[in-house]
């Protein structure tokens, strides 16, 4: 029913829809991330993906059973790709299924924005000139050693 | 100095543990695993042990999660030698 994977391969767009497939669904949405070829005025070569992989499994399952709970999917699936991204290329597919639309798509998007702040996966930008880590200035993770996250999940349950 | 696995450090074996790097925090480091000397087990004292072997990486430090055997730590988790500890700067995944 849900499905984690980290690949340094290619991610196969319809695999991850497939296999969130059920007669139970009304609804499958699936959302992928792209390498993007300007950001910020900079031109984009290619980004490279880095995980710290047992951390990031244990993560990405436990954002897809608080969806379940929150949002009653029936499925979900979520392939993120690591290594070399080209433009264009997809570096993260969520894929979810659910009852109804509104739950799909709230929960794809719900998912998203929690992996791009919770999941330690990191992305460096490469370009002509130069190659950057990408740790965004506004994030805080050492907030994640005070508890502060369960509270937070548990207040949305309410 | 002990190169066992490219790590930075010198320090009493008893109290030494070994921390996994990633990212921006590694490559600022130059390494992917670093050994600090503990004064005490606990992630606390990791952080300031980091902050003693890695002083130009105090800010991204302060920005960082610890996290023990997988999981992301709570300040006043014990740690032991054994443990499997990492460095968790900001993420950018997606």
């Amino acid at each position: 029913m849900l499905q984690v994977e980290l690949t340094d391969d290619r991610i196969d767009v319809s695999r991850v829809l497939a296999h969130v497939a059920s007669d139970r669904a009304g609804a499958s949405v699936v959302f992928t991330g792209t390498t993007r070829q300007d950001t910020n005025g900079l031109t984009t070569d290619w980004l490279e993906y880095e995980a710290y992989e047992p951390l990031a499994k244990r993560e990405l399952a436990r954002l897809q059973e608080h969806a379940v709970l929150q949002f009653q999917i029936v499925k979900c699936s979520i392939v993120h790709r690591l290594g070399k991204v080209l433009v264009g290329e997809v570096s993260v597919a969520v894929a979810v299924s659910a009852v109804h639309r509104a739950e799909a798509f709230a929960s794809a998007s719900w998912l998203m924005d929690r992996i791009k702040i919770e999941v330690p996966i990191w992305k460096r930008q490469v370009n002509a000139s130069e190659a950057f880590w990408v740790h965004p200035e506004g994030s805080d993770m050492s907030a994640r050693n005070t508890g502060w996250r369960s509270q937070e999940l548990s207040d949305e349950l309410l | 100095m002990s190169d066992r696995h490219g790590q930075l450090g010198s320090v009493d074996v008893e109290n030494q543990v070994y921390v996994k790097l990633f990212a921006g925090f590694a490559e600022s480091a130059g390494v992917k695993e670093v050994r600090v000397a503990v004064k005490q087990f606990t992630v606390a004292e990791v952080r300031c042990a980091l902050e003693r072997k890695l002083p130009h990486l105090a800010s991204l430090l302060s920005r960082s999660a610890i996290a023990i055997d997988g999981r992301y730590a709570v300040e006043n988790d014990l740690i032991c030698t054994s443990s499997e500890i990492a460095v968790i700067p900001p993420v950018s995944g997606g």
